[in-house]
């Protein structure tokens, strides 16, 4: 019997949902100061608007949802995955009131997009787009890489009880410390000295490659937020390719491989265990994936002849690869060549970089190399087992910060999330192909979209049929939610309409 | 006779430049047709965007027209006559580059580029004003008040629950 979820049980979801939004409304002030600094007093107003919208809606729904009960574990994942579906639709209002999204429905798509730190996008007219607007694209990458959840754990939400579900329900299955809010807290730190390193690396050197200085300031300040949170988004519309220099494209390789290493990972390395680099299951079996796929990329690439160089081939090659693999999206390439140069085994390769994705407790999607490793080393476990006496007993052990055992339970665990992603990914490409779509571009922009990556090969434009732009969404969602919140979202819908 | 020939050499001489010219081309075409223009010389046309990016004695430019951008290269003297820069605030000038394509520059780590030869602007670009709609001024007024009342209500209800 399925049990429909009380008034109380409401008032507890919609309390903190409420708080969510309220907390968007206050960062929307941001861009609001951009605005009004630049003298954009367009964009002020849809901000101006924007911003009132969400408190209001806050203050509306905490007031009648209004309690002083804490959340438990069902209420927790009800609330992340509502929270950011919330955001979406709130984050989309400045864009669709800007006029450079078509429809609410792009909005939605490009604010979801920003916040699971995907990259995919349908504005249009990006080069004209106000200084304000892209300061909250970058802004949405910047607080979905981290969390939604976990700015709300830093900010809005006090007591240890409601902060463990609310952790988790976002695919942070780790803790760095013990305490949950110590543990947002140091991912900020983390994140804001990064950002500020890679802000100043970048404005630099978009400065000393002939852009002037303020503008070199934002541009370095966006293109590091994106790079870090493994996002994608990019002030002009030829993405990275804009600025014509290798400097620049280093330093967003080396933001996107540090986005990408588990918090964890971040910590022992701040704590000064540098040697937990060579031995992480994470860190070996990445750099054993990225050369085996970045070497398959290139075969293809080579056979193809499409680069005329080695220095060529690391710009465009491993660059796309890495930018792939990270889960980032970033291109110095135009869309269309994926399709019209690459070939199909370089398109493969780049496919399989993004489905795997990096590391577990980043900023980066995709089934998560972590999973990779594990279902490797069960498999080679098990070849053990075939090859020696049945009386024997095979343990492995994985290094991950620490020696873990390879149980069974870990191991179902892992396979099971690998085979939500891979339902995911189908999904996505079965959609694609009932719309016309050819097999290998439709699985390309579905894994794309499901691992949160942001690479395009030219389907996802504005003029794509509204059911792949919703299909689009859903996997953007589900896919940085890793499933778990979502489905308990699910779950309560249909315990409010079934339940007795 | 002698005037006949004279009269059609003419008419070759005039029309030879014309044959030769180099073909008008769109950024669609050059990604999707990029085998055939690589190397060759073509004329491109769009909005200048973003940036003018000058290195040392040469520049970069970003130019759009409707399906997408490319970046082209030049010498520094031929941006001068530039004046318009699309962004936010303006709609850039709108040039004619005349140069070799490049799907895979050997010079520049494989990017897809236009050497220019020659930069003209055919159309000055203007400034962009956003007037403010009527409607988004009254929603400013009237929403932020509607939030500094239920933040009133709020604290209400939190101190007597």
């Amino acid at each position: 019997m399925i049990l429909r979820p009380q008034i109380q049980d409401i008032k507890i979801i919609g309390q903190y949902s409420g708080r969510i939004i309220l907390g968007l409304g206050l960062l929307m002030l941001i861009p609001l100061l951009v605005a009004v600094c630049f003298g954009e007093t367009a964009a002020a107003l849809d901000f101006v608007i924007s911003a009132s919208f969400c408190l209001s809606a806050g203050y509306v729904l905490i007031i009648l949802c209004f309690t002083r009960k804490e959340l438990t574990w069902k209420h927790g994942m009800v609330v992340v995955s509502l929270s950011w579906l919330l955001a979406m639709f709130f984050g989309a209002i400045p864009l669709y009131l800007s006029r450079h999204w078509a429809s609410f429905l792009d909005a939605c798509f490009d604010a979801m997009s920003g916040f699971a730190t995907t990259g995919l996008t349908l504005v249009q007219d990006l080069d004209h787009l106000s200084h304000a607007h892209n300061m909250w694209r970058h802004l949405t990458m910047y607080i979905g890489g981290q969390g939604i959840m976990i700015v709300a754990l830093t900010f809005l939400i006090r007591g240890a009880g409601s902060a463990l579900p609310i952790y988790i329900g976002e695919a942070r299955e780790e803790k760095v410390l013990p305490n949950v809010v110590q543990t947002a807290r140091f991912i900020w730190l983390v994140s804001l000295v990064y950002l500020l390193m890679g802000t100043l690396a970048l404005s630099f050197t978009a400065f000393s490659c002939g852009m002037p200085g303020l503008k070199s300031f934002l541009h370095g300040l966006w293109v590091a937020m994106a790079a870090w949170d493994t996002g994608g988004f990019a002030p002009q519309s030829q993405n990275i390719l804009y600025y014509h220099n290798f400097g620049f494209e280093l330093i967003t390789i080396s933001l996107m491989l540090l986005g990408s290493l588990n918090f964890r990972l971040h910590y022992a390395l701040w704590a000064g265990k540098r040697k937990e680099i060579f031995r992480n299951i994470e860190t070996v079996s990445f750099f054993i994936s990225a050369m085996l796929l970045f070497s398959l990329t290139a075969w293809g690439l080579t056979c193809g002849g499409v680069y005329p160089g080695a220095l060529s081939l690391f710009r465009k090659g491993f660059y796309q690869v890495i930018s792939a693999h990270t889960g980032t999206g970033y291109m110095t390439i135009h869309p269309q060549q994926f399709v019209r140069h690459w070939g199909s085994l370089s398109l493969m390769g780049v496919t399989l970089c993004m489905a795997i994705g990096a590391g577990a407790c980043s900023t980066a999607g995709g089934i998560k190399i972590l999973r990779i490793g594990i279902i490797f080393r069960a498999l080679l476990q098990d070849v053990k087992r075939t090859m020696l006496p049945r009386s024997a007993v095979v343990m492995d052990k994985i290094h991950h910060i620490k020696d873990v055992l390879l149980g069974e339970k870990l191991i179902r665990q892992v396979a099971l999330i690998t085979l939500a992603y891979i339902f995911l990914y189908l999904l996505g490409t079965l959609v694609g192909i009932s719309l016309g779509y050819p097999l290998r571009l439709a699985l390309f922009e579905s894994v794309s979209a499901g691992a949160n990556v942001g690479l395009s090969c030219g389907i996802t434009q504005p003029s794509m049929p509204a059911a792949l732009k919703l299909t689009y969404i859903f996997q953007m969602w589900a896919g940085r939610l890793e499933f778990v919140s979502v489905f308990a979202l699910l779950g309560t819908i249909i315990a409010l309409v079934r339940g007795k | 006779m002698k005037k006949i020939i004279f009269l059609i050499l003419i008419l070759v001489l005039l029309l030879l430049p014309v044959a030769q010219a180099a073909p008008v081309v769109s950024s669609e075409e050059l990604f999707k047709e990029a085998e055939k223009y690589d190397g060759k010389t073509v004329i491109y046309r769009g909005e200048v965007i973003g940036d003018i990016m000058v290195r040392e004695e040469f520049a970069w430019l970003n130019v759009r027209d409707k399906s997408g951008a490319i970046g082209v290269f030049c010498p520094k003297r031929m941006v001068g006559e530039i004046k318009y820069i699309g962004g936010y605030g303006f709609t850039g000038d709108t040039v004619s580059v005349r140069g070799t394509f490049h799907r895979s520059c050997p010079e520049h780590g494989g990017d897809t580029d236009i050497h220019a030869e020659k930069i003209g602007v055919i159309q000055e670009g203007r400034a962009i004003s956003h007037p403010l709609d009527a409607r988004k001024v009254k929603a400013s007024i009237i929403l932020p008040a509607i939030v500094f009342a239920l933040a009133i209500i709020y604290l209400i209800v939190r101190r007597f629950r």
